[in-house]
């Protein structure tokens, strides 16, 4: 009689058992991969449009600035999408025949507004104010992704909890300046005292809103505008984030990390 | 401080209890005592714990089978103007001012307004009747425009028409009577200039129209009696600001009428023991908030009113006041004590009369205070301010006698609901048949629109355009916050049409202010502060000589005598289909959903009625509020109601309040049916109106109560809900800490320096009360000692605010505007009764509402009365945070004791855990009416989240609008000033009983009044170290009758 399991049946007896014990492991990384990946989460996938508006054009190549629509971002919560009426007091001079625009002219005409697919969404618990986030520095990017690369809308971050408490927890990281030299001088050294005024220059909104010229005027961004511009952390040791910039930023601009994660800064 | 704390110790053995069954230790009282949440045991789950978890584990296998916890969330739109208004914006808040009216009388408002609709109301601190405060009713009524049971179009009996058919049938009976023959209208008291000019014109084009006047609650006792006064007509308000000495008989001044919220807080302004503290004297049948206020109460009939007035006028000198016996229940050496002290207060003296008492009793007031010198000072008397002085109960009669006689061929009807308002000896619906056309129009499908041909929908008052005159004769503006919701008109409008050119509300009312004298340029600014010129100037009218004289000596009150009066908060009916008003416990008996009548405990023990404390039940469950019910007599008429004993009540005296037992206006208003414990429970309590007659709608004597056999009725009362165990610490300290004022005096002498020394640290006074404890003299500042450390902040002072709030007992008045105002500020829902009588409302903060006496002191015939409000007291060192499993309930580093409503499972373990019994839990998905009816939901406060069943909730120290605060601040690069941040609560307090603010910086208001030296804290001996803290109430007895 032969023999009943080959030699190979060893291996084979392993194999399964290793893989019959990952399989628990392998669903459950398969399961968070798939509810973080942008298939769940649609980051950087567009949503189809009434009107296939591209930022890229209006940011990037018209240089329109971002507050001439959303235009109560500096003072409200909401950052406020235009009303037809905003987009007819160019459209009503240029491409005025354009197809791709009929929805707006009608909405404009009828007096019936547009519906947008909305983008970027946090849920009815969280409570949201873009005004204090510009004012303190925090650029449009940061949370949108890079919307001046835009043609049509994406959502920049997925919006989890964990992601928002990344940068509530410890700001430092996200405390960029438009000027590079000097965080290449702060990496140097924890001397101060030089740069004092420099870094108050221009208040955080303004630095924001400058990176934005740039960008529409051709110019060539430095290393860390860059990275600003595309919603990107400092790429500097942990050390000298907290020694440098990031927490003298945070003391100019009167930020209490401590104070940022407590709950109801989000929740009421 | 030390002698604060001998004062206390002196009245440490006298107890509070919350009512007889609380005094007799009764079951029920024990279960809400040591229990939480009670009565889970009613649920409808019959099984073992075993069955219970093997169905937790079958339901959390199907669960997780099903991923029912996933779901796709649906693509959300934007959706932007397509041409965006002036000024319009998405979640912006802005604030409008309107005003209110209620029987004519306007008070000024401020509506919060976001994203186009009027989500909160809150006083315009402009306006003479606000002042920046507001009552229950008022703030409440702004749910009245997001009721689903509106009439929502105009129906023709049960046709739906449109207004142009209503209109085009309405004008040609018009033409067809050719001079407005046969034509009525009967409207609620007519406040509005406007109004009353457009009605003037319309009696100019059918000049034999007659315009007559009802409104159940009315003032005509007062005008009557200002009339018989002073030969003619003529309005008077009181100046409580400027009362050394108040003598109130019987009158509900701080709840009802026309300047309720300016009296409470002139009142407030002289209960202020720091400051000019008045005495106050009640004489009253049914307790009232001011009764409870006062230095000495006495229980009267309301017969008795008159003989103590004449008496006092006599013992006071007033000329031609003949002199008459004091009725027995006065106690003579009060009674004495009173008269000397109003003659020694002189002009600053004041005698109130209830609206409720006869003119006689009213013009007999004026003598009297017009004999104290008072006129000028606390009373000032001016023209009548309404614009179409009428008399209520002469229009009623002249109505309906020409209903009767078939003269009335067509009646309009403006609002009023006579059908269900007139008095039981007035068949106003049969009236009805004999007019051919009947108009009307009206928020509900009620009682007076089934009766009707034409049911016309009548616009919500923040829909509307609108004037009308404060208490004082201020002119007021009110303005739309919101287009009608539905296809409705106002009063003023449905008028104009008939008379020359339909006009808008906004033309009409311009056109009024034109008229008085207000320029276009001045129009934006008047209506911007909703105030549109000053008070009605003073008139010099002298009471006429020998008055007294001609007032007839008090009649005898022989036997039992029944006061039907106004409910506090759903007035005449009129808001019954409020479920916030029907919700919000009435001060003193805490009844909701429900009138009752009551009696006080004597009188309740002649009954044969059974006081608590023996086991009650209803339907074989024990439960406190079932009540025996009763049949009352009045002539011919009978009513059968649940009889209540309400302590500190007249013997003899039994109280309705009106506004009950009806079976229409709406799903809340009528009488319902929930299903509660076994048998059925119904709300909608007993309609009062049933007794009231023309002759005395008010006050009725000869009253025949009965006790019916084996008939008990369910009422729902929060008295007993979360009550504080004091046995939880050493030896039932008292809750309520008081004085008198002259021991308050005595014990400024000494012991200053701790106090200042304490102020620096803003925490001297818990230095006081802990000062013999391990802790130390400043035990509590001793940070190691406390799982809130502030470390976070020691090198950064700068932005760390840390929020206190201080509540003055010696100020509240117990008339819950608190609890109403944070209903609508936090998106508090409603349970609905059979839900509160198993101890589940969900209010935030609370009255609660004490007895006072022990052992020898005790007088269940006329308690001393105290009020409290609890709130979460924001503990630094909270019992409820370290017991939940989930850190749903942590602290901030502003002291805030934070609820993270999505982190919340529902353990209730911090609930259980919670000295105060503040924390409350949705049982239920008790938001659901919000979410099922869309017109709900336009009115939840988009800042905070509603909640779902399975969450607990609590006071956040409106940290929504320290958000805004704060947010604001550090936009401008500052900090956020004293006063910026005002909780909903303080904003609406009439009495200006609670502060709140950083308490770091000395100066601020709130750390004034924590470093005072009547500051405590409640239960302070469990060292919760609560934010919130309590002054002690001071009453400013007449030394004479100390300890009396």
């Amino acid at each position: 009689m032969a023999q009943l399991f080959r030699p190979a049946a060893n291996s084979i007896a392993t194999a399964s058992l290793l893989i019959g014990a990952s399989l628990p492991v392998v669903a459950l990384f398969s399961g968070s991969q798939i509810t973080r990946s942008p298939a769940n989460t649609k980051v950087k996938m567009p949503l189809d449009q009434p009107v296939p508006f591209s930022h890229k054009h209006h940011v990037k190549e018209l240089g329109i600035d971002c507050r001439y629509c959303h235009s109560t971002v500096e003072e409200q919560a909401n950052a406020s999408v235009p009303a037809s009426e905003v987009c007819m007091s160019c459209h009503s001079q240029v491409w005025t025949n354009s197809p791709m625009l009929d929805p707006v002219r009608t909405s404009y005409e009828t007096d019936t507004p547009l519906k947008w697919n909305k983008v970027n969404v946090v849920p009815d618990f969280v409570y949201f104010d873009h005004s204090i986030h510009i004012a303190k520095g925090i650029s449009c990017n940061n949370c949108h992704g890079a919307v001046q690369e835009m043609h049509i809308t994406w959502k920049g971050q997925a919006f989890r909890m964990a992601w928002c408490l990344d940068c509530h927890k410890d700001p430092a990281k996200f405390m960029l300046g438009t000027d590079g030299e000097q965080l290449g001088a702060a990496e140097a050294g924890d001397d101060h005292s030089h740069d004092e005024g420099s870094v108050n220059a221009k208040t955080p909104k303004e630095q924001i809103f400058a990176i934005y010229r740039k960008i529409a005027a051709g110019e060539k961004l430095t290393p860390q505008e860059y990275r600003l511009s595309r919603g990107q952390s400092q790429l500097v040791p942990k050390d000298d984030i907290h020694k440098g910039y990031g927490e003298m930023r945070m003391e100019d601009r009167e930020i209490k990390k401590e104070m940022l994660s407590d709950c109801y800064v989000c929740h009421n | 401080m030390d002698e604060v704390k001998i004062d206390q110790k002196g009245l440490s053995d006298i107890r509070m209890y919350k009512g007889l069954d609380h005094l007799n230790e009764s079951e029920e009282m024990k279960v809400f005592l040591e229990d939480e949440f009670p009565h889970r045991k009613s649920m409808p789950l019959n099984m073992d714990r075993r069955s219970v978890l093997k169905m937790m584990g079958g339901a959390a296998a199907l669960a997780g089978m099903t991923l029912t916890g996933c779901r796709y969330q649906p693509q959300r739109k934007i959706v932007p103007f397509a041409r965006q208004p002036e000024g319009a914006s998405a979640g912006a808040e802005k604030h409008y001012a309107t005003m209110f009216s209620l029987g004519g009388y306007a008070m000024g408002v401020l509506a919060r307004q976001m994203d186009g609709r009027p989500v909160f109301l809150e006083g315009n601190p402009l306006h003479p009747a606000s002042q920046g405060s507001i009552d229950a009713k008022t703030n409440a009524s702004v749910l009245g425009v997001y009721d689903p049971d509106r009439l929502k179009y105009p129906q023709f009996r049960s046709d739906t028409a449109n207004w142009n058919e209503a209109y085009e049938s309405i004008r040609k009976e018009l033409k067809d009577s050719v001079d407005g023959s046969g034509v009525a209208i009967l409207s609620d008291t007519v406040g509005s200039p406007t109004l009353a000019r457009v009605a003037g014109e319309f009696m100019k084009k059918y000049p034999k129209a007659q315009w007559f006047q009802y409104e159940a609650v009315n003032r005509d006792n007062v005008h009557r009696g200002a009339s018989l006064a002073f030969q003619q007509n003529a309005s008077f308000y009181y100046s409580l600001d400027k009362a050394d000495v108040l003598v109130n008989l019987d009158c509900d001044l701080l709840m009802s009428g026309p300047a309720s919220v300016r009296y409470s807080r002139d009142f407030s302004n002289r209960r202020n023991p720091e400051g000019n503290m008045s005495r106050v004297y009640s004489f009253e049948a049914f307790p009232t908030t001011v009764g409870a206020a006062s230095d000495h109460r006495v229980p009267v009939k309301p017969s008795e009113v008159k003989g103590i007035l004449l008496a006092l006028c006599a013992q006071v000198g007033v000329p031609g006041a003949a002199s008459v016996s004091l009725p027995a229940s006065v106690p003579k050496n009060v009674f004495d004590a009173m008269a000397s002290d109003l003659v020694n207060a002189g002009a600053n003296g004041l005698v109130t009369v209830g609206d409720h008492h006869d003119p006689e009793v009213h013009a007999a007031a004026l003598a009297l205070n017009q004999h104290l010198g008072a006129f000028g000072t606390t009373v000032t008397v001016t023209n009548p301010i309404l614009p179409m002085h009428s008399d209520h109960g002469t229009d009623l009669a002249n109505l309906t006698a020409a209903m009767a006689n078939n003269q009335v061929r067509m009646l309009i009807i403006l609002n009023a609901n006579p059908v269900y308002e007139t008095p039981s000896d007035i068949d106003f619906a049969e009236l009805l048949t004999k007019v051919p056309t009947k108009v009307r129009l009206g928020l509900y499908h009620d009682e007076t629109s089934k009766e009707c041909d034409w049911q016309l929908p009548a616009s919500h008052f923040l829909e509307t355009w609108n004037d009308g005159f404060a208490y004082d004769g201020t002119y007021t503006l009110g303005q739309p916050l919101l287009e009608p919701l539905y296809d409705s008109r106002s009063a003023m409008e449905l008028m104009a049409a008939f008379t020359d050119v339909e006009t808008s509300g906004e033309d009409l009312v311009r056109k009024t202010t034109a008229n008085a004298g207000v320029t276009a340029a001045d129009w934006k600014i008047r209506l911007s502060e909703g105030v549109g010129t000053s008070a009605a100037p003073a008139q010099n009218l002298a009471v006429t000589e020998g008055l007294l004289s001609l007032i007839r000596p008090a009649a005898g009150g022989n036997g039992m005598e029944l006061m039907i009066l106004p409910d506090p908060y759903i007035h005449d009916g009129r808001f019954g289909n409020n479920n916030w008003l029907q919700e919000l416990p009435r001060p003193l008996t805490n009844i909701v959903w429900d009138n009752a009548l009551f009696v006080s405990r004597a009188t309740a023990d002649k009954l044969g009625i059974v006081p608590p404390g023996k086991q009650k039940t209803f339907a074989g469950t024990p439960y406190y509020g079932a009540a025996d019910m009763a049949k009352v007599t009045v002539g011919d008429r009978t009513l059968e109601v649940p009889v209540w004993i309400n302590l500190g009540q007249a013997d003899d005296v039994c109280v309705l309040h009106l506004g009950y037992g009806r079976d229409t206006g709406g799903e809340f208003a009528k009488i319902h049916k929930l299903g509660y414990i076994g048998s059925e429970v119904t709300a909608g309590g007993f309609n009062a109106y049933e007794l009231r007659t023309s002759q005395s709608p008010d006050i009725i004597s000869g009253v025949s109560v009965e006790k019916l056999k084996n008939k008990s009725y369910a009422i729902a009362t929060t008295q007993h809900h979360n009550t504080i165990d004091v046995s939880i610490v050493d030896n039932g300290r008292d809750l309520i800490h008081e004085m008198t004022l002259a021991s308050l005096a005595a014990s400024h002498g000494g012991d200053h320096a701790e106090g200042e020394h304490g102020g620096e640290h803003g925490e001297g006074t818990h230095g006081a009360v802990l000062h013999d404890t391990e802790f130390g003299e400043h035990g509590n500042t001793k940070e190691d000692m406390s799982f809130y450390t502030g470390e976070d902040f020691k090198d950064n002072p700068k932005d760390n605010y840390q929020w206190a709030m201080t509540i003055d007992l010696s100020l509240c008045t117990g008339c819950n505007a608190c609890t109403s105002a944070c209903q609508a500020e936090n998106n508090i829902p409603t349970v609905q009764k059979q839900e509160v009588m198993r101890g589940r409302e969900m209010h935030w903060i609370r009255v609660d509402r004490y007895y006072k006496g022990t052992g020898e002191s005790l007088d269940t015939n006329n308690p001393p009365i105290r009020f409290q409000p609890v709130a979460c007291q924001q503990c630094e060192q909270a019992p409820c945070e370290p017991v939940c499993p989930v850190a749903a309930t942590v602290h901030s580093h502003e002291g805030i004791n934070q609820m993270v409503y999505n982190r919340c499972v529902g353990t209730r373990y911090c609930s259980n855990n919670c000295p105060y019994k503040v924390r409350r839990f949705n049982f239920f998905h008790y938001s659901q009416r919000a979410d099922q009816v869309p017109v709900i939901r336009m009115l939840q406060n988009p800042d905070v989240t509603v909640r779902f069943r399975g969450v607990m909730e609590k006071c956040t120290f409106c940290i929504q609008r320290i958000k805004h605060a704060r947010v604001a601040a550090k936009k401008d690069g500052r900090m956020i000033e004293d006063g910026e941040v005002r909780t909903a609560c303080q904003n609406a307090c009439p009495s200006q009983a609670i502060i709140f603010g950083d308490k770091r910086d000395p100066k601020n208001m709130v750390s004034i009044s924590r470093a005072n030296k009547r500051n405590y804290l409640l239960l302070e001996e469990l060292n919760t170290r609560p934010r919130t803290t309590y002054l002690a109430r001071v009453s400013n007895p007449n030394p004479t009758l100390e300890g009396k």
